[in-house]
């Protein structure tokens, strides 16, 4: 999973990434917008300075015909001649005034709102504008009149009654004197701050007056209104630098705004005379906000096949990551699962598996493992697989081994014998009875066979032996399916090719007549009436030969125990034939090892650690204990079924 | 009988209004005025009106183009006080804002007078001065008159809150008898002097630039030497 892991914290820092951009980029675009509207308000204070300065020097420029006027000069020089003390004409100071307003009104835009004429002393003659003059008035001592007198042109701000005024003033110079002076004084209005915003295009522009603002224009949409700038006029006019001639940081105005103060150019910076100009501080209150800044333009720039190519491009590849570390082998443990499930397999093999599966398929097996081990301790004790003492143990050294052949009645004591009670061959007809059931396996117990059983071959040329019986029932109990039938009978009936010769007929029997039912032990072949001298017994020797004969069996001749129902018949040439080979019998081992299995499963018993090469060996060594007990040529074993449970049986072929 | 009576009230009248004539007779008969001059150095220049701290005064000031300019000159007439101290009568201590600005600006008054500014200029200025109990900013419109009791002897500046060019440097003193009127050339005279010992004192601004003995005798005019003046002298 180090890939998909990899992709995820990938994924995890790429949001994060994205959303500490889109933060810094609010901070940043907020820091940035700060900065741009602090450098425009800096460039337009800028701005205002020098559009005031251009406004001062046409206002001078503008009072010059009026300086230069002969009536002007004449009533001035005229003003001026007068003895010190002495009163003012009044006919000059009439016609000097007449003459005044008219050369005023013809300045148009600049026409002055006050205009002063004063004689060489700046003793008032004539006024235009303002308050009544008091006789005697003068001007001579302000600094703009008093430079005017000596010669120069000059600029001033005023506060003249109550009200700010832009000066301006000339000499008047007549016969090589100087007469007198023109003063010209314009308010500081809401109309100059209406064509300074103008110029400014989108800033508020404020004339003030200590704590109060004088004149103002807001242009239209978002601006500031003159009552936010008119607030932190107490507090920009302690600024220190303002005070130096210069102006305030930018100062914000009631979240929106931001403007710049400054004091005017002239005497009335002292009276805290000054402007404002401010502009709107547009802020982004959340990242979101952006986006309603983005135009159609900006969207049209964007490089659309790289926004939508490189995200698809990680998106398939992380889908690749997770198939590659999550679905498939979560998908090859599903399908190990099912096998596990439908049982073929009995385990997970852990080598199939990756990092977490690898630990869940070994959990499993764990877990398998400890039910078993569960089941087992509580199930009945039940010892260890011994396939010697299935197969029964060999006789013991001084006790006479129960004889091969009869051993109906100490077949039924001696169960429990190392080596299987060979069953007695069975009886000829005559000393059988007539209820006398065929031998074979179809007498309890059981043989395993998980085939059906296959029709009877057809009989021999001889007397045609009977066909074997069918399987018989299984016994309470067994639990299991219906017992296989027998190995197929040769075509030519029991005595034809068949590996397991027929028997002789017996002696005694003539051709034709029913033989004996054949060994159902899997030998194949049939029950000869003439048995060999060795094949004494009785068949399906189930126990007492009188007692067959009385009928006592109880079940038509068949014994009820079931281990002594074996009958040994004539063994087969052609099965004494394949045991040339270096182990003839590996075949049969391996035949009665697989039929074992499939009965221990069948009736739901553990296969756990029973594996061939131990089966084969404990049945190599109770064959040759058998052989070379009873003088048998080998030993064939059949698996049944007993009280639920898989078992094996061995019976010794002599010939 | 009755004309007896009619004729003493007129010679009772006719002696006290001969007394009172012959003290007034006799009093006018002992001042003498007292004239001088002061000098200025010759290639002196007042200080610039310019702020030292603060926004600058004027965008353009320029030559007119025409006719050379006047030279700076000092306003003689309303920064040089001369005065006269000793034992004596108070002049008074009335004083104007003319022309845009105190008048005079170096302006010398007596402890226990009653200080009087009439603002004759047809705006109004606001004076105020720092130090001076009743002083504070207050406008005066044109035509009003500032007023204010002075009650202690010191020096003071008296400044407007609308000109910066507007400065008065007011001195009280105990023992002031008599101010003297300048002129623009530097000559001064005071009328009607009583004999005694005086001191001569000259301000400028916010210093006494010059003090010197005088002694007025009866029935004779005292010119006293033109005094030259140092302007550059820091203040005392």
């Amino acid at each position: 999973m180090l890939l998909s892991r990899f992709w995820y914290f990938a994924l995890a820092t790429a949001v994060f990434a994205a959303m500490t951009a889109a933060l810094l980029t609010q901070a940043a675009f907020n820091r940035q917008y700060d900065s741009d509207i602090n450098d425009q308000l800096r460039r337009d204070r800028f701005e205002i300075e020098l559009m005031l300065k251009m406004d001062a020097r046409s206002r001078i420029d503008a009072i010059a015909p009026i300086a230069a006027n002969g009536d002007i000069r004449s009533a001035l020089r005229t003003a001026s001649g007068r003895e010190n003390g002495a009163a003012m004409p009044a006919d000059v100071s009439q016609r000097l005034g007449q003459r005044l307003r008219d050369l005023n009104r013809q300045l148009e835009g600049v026409a002055g709102e006050i205009v002063f004429a004063v004689d060489k002393n700046g003793d008032i003659v004539a006024q235009v504008g303002g308050t009544n003059v008091p006789s005697g008035a003068s001007l001579g001592a302000f600094p703009l009149v008093d430079r005017a007198l000596s010669g120069y042109v000059r600029d001033d701000v005023w506060v003249y009654n109550g009200q700010a005024y832009r000066m301006a003033a000339r000499p008047v110079i007549d016969s090589g004197q100087y007469v007198g002076a023109i003063v010209h004084g314009k308010g500081l209005d809401d109309e100059l701050a209406r064509r300074l915003s103008d110029r400014l295009d989108g800033a508020t522009v404020a004339f003030f007056m200590r704590d109060r603002v004088i004149g103002r224009h807001m242009p239209a949409g978002e601006a500031a209104r003159a009552e936010e700038i008119e607030a932190p006029l107490v507090q920009a006019l302690t600024d220190e630098r303002l005070q130096q001639g210069g102006r305030t940081d930018p100062v914000d105005l009631g979240g929106n705004s931001r403007a710049v103060y400054s004091l005017v150019t002239g005497g009335a910076a002292h009276a805290q005379v000054g402007y404002a100009v401010a502009r709107p501080r547009h802020q982004l209150a959340s990242s979101w906000q952006i986006f309603d800044l983005i135009a159609f333009d900006d969207v049209k720039a964007l490089p659309l096949p790289v926004l939508i190519g490189v995200p698809a491009l990680l998106f398939f590849l992380g889908m690749l990551f997770v198939w590659l570390e999550r679905d498939r082998p979560y998908g090859r443990l599903k399908r190990h699962a099912a096998r596990l499930a439908s049982r073929e397999i009995d385990r997970f093999t852990i080598t199939d598996f990756g990092g977490g599966y690898r630990k869940v398929a070994s959990s499993v097996n764990d877990a398998m493992d400890k039910l078993v081990e569960q089941v087992a301790a509580t199930s009945p004790k039940r010892k260890a697989a011994n396939l010697d003492e299935i197969l029964a143990p060999a006789p013991q050294a001084g006790v006479k081994p129960a004889p091969f052949f009869g051993f109906a009645g100490q077949q039924a004591q001696e169960a429990d014998a190392d080596i299987p009670d060979v069953p007695p061959a069975s009886p000829g007809p005559a000393a059988r009875g007539p209820l006398a059931a065929p031998f074979g396996p179809g007498d309890a117990p059981q043989p395993y066979r998980p085939m059906a059983p296959p029709p009877p071959g057809p009989r021999p040329p001889g007397p045609p032996p009977a066909a074997p019986p069918g399987p018989r029932p299984p016994m309470p109990g067994a639990g299991f399916r219906a017992p296989a039938p027998p190995l197929p009978m040769p075509a030519g009936g029991p005595g034809a090719s068949s590996p397991f010769p027929a028997l002789a007929p017996a002696p005694g029997q003539a051709a034709g007549q029913r033989a004996e039912a054949p060994s159902m032990d899997g030998l194949g072949g049939s029950r000869g009436s003439a048995r060999p001298g060795w094949a004494k017994g009785t068949l399906l020797g189930v126990g007492d030969p009188n007692a067959i004969a009385s009928g006592s069996s109880g079940d038509g001749g068949f014994p009820e125990d079931d281990e002594a129902a074996t009958m040994v018949a004539e063994v087969p040439r052609e099965l004494l034939a394949a045991a040339h080979s270096a182990d003839p019998d590996e075949g049969h081992f391996r035949e009665v090892f697989e039929r074992f299995v499939e009965a221990k499963k069948e009736c739901g018993e553990p296969v756990v650690g029973l594996t061939y090469e131990k089966m084969s060996q404990t049945l190599r060594k109770n064959r040759d204990q058998i052989v070379s007990r009873h003088g048998a040529r080998t030993v064939r074993f059949t698996v049944y079924v007993k009280d639920g449970k898989a078992a094996l049986k061995a019976t010794p072929i002599k010939e | 009988m009755t004309f007896r009576t009619s004729r003493r009230i007129p010679r009772v009248l006719v002696a006290a209004v001969g007394a009172l004539l012959g003290i007034a007779v006799g009093t006018t008969a002992a001042a003498v005025p007292i004239r001088g001059s002061v000098q200025l150095p010759r290639d002196f220049a007042p200080p610039s009106e310019a702020r030292e701290n603060g926004p600058a005064g004027f965008y353009w000031e320029e030559w007119n183009g025409v006719l050379d300019l006047r030279p700076p000159r000092l306003d003689v007439e309303r920064e040089i006080a001369v005065v006269l101290t000793g034992e004596g009568d108070s002049p008074g201590s009335d004083f104007q804002l003319s022309g845009g600005a105190l008048r005079p600006s170096t302006m010398v008054a007596r402890s226990g007078d009653m200080l009087r500014i009439a603002n004759t200029d047809p705006c109004a200025h606001e004076l105020f001065a720092d130090g001076i109990e009743g002083l504070a900013v207050l406008q005066t419109a044109p035509g009003n008159a500032r007023t204010l009791a002075l009650t202690q002897v010191g020096h003071w500046l008296i400044q407007d809150r609308l000109y910066p060019h507007v400065k008065g440097y007011l001195h009280v003193i105990a023992d002031l008898v008599a101010r003297g009127t300048v002129q623009q050339d530097g000559r001064y005279a005071f009328s009607d002097v009583a004999p005694g010992g005086y001191t001569l004192k000259v301000f400028y601004r916010d210093r006494m630039v010059h003090s010197q003995r005088v002694e007025v005798e009866e029935g004779r005019e005292l010119t006293i030497e033109p005094v030259a003046l140092d302007l550059t002298t820091p203040r005392q």
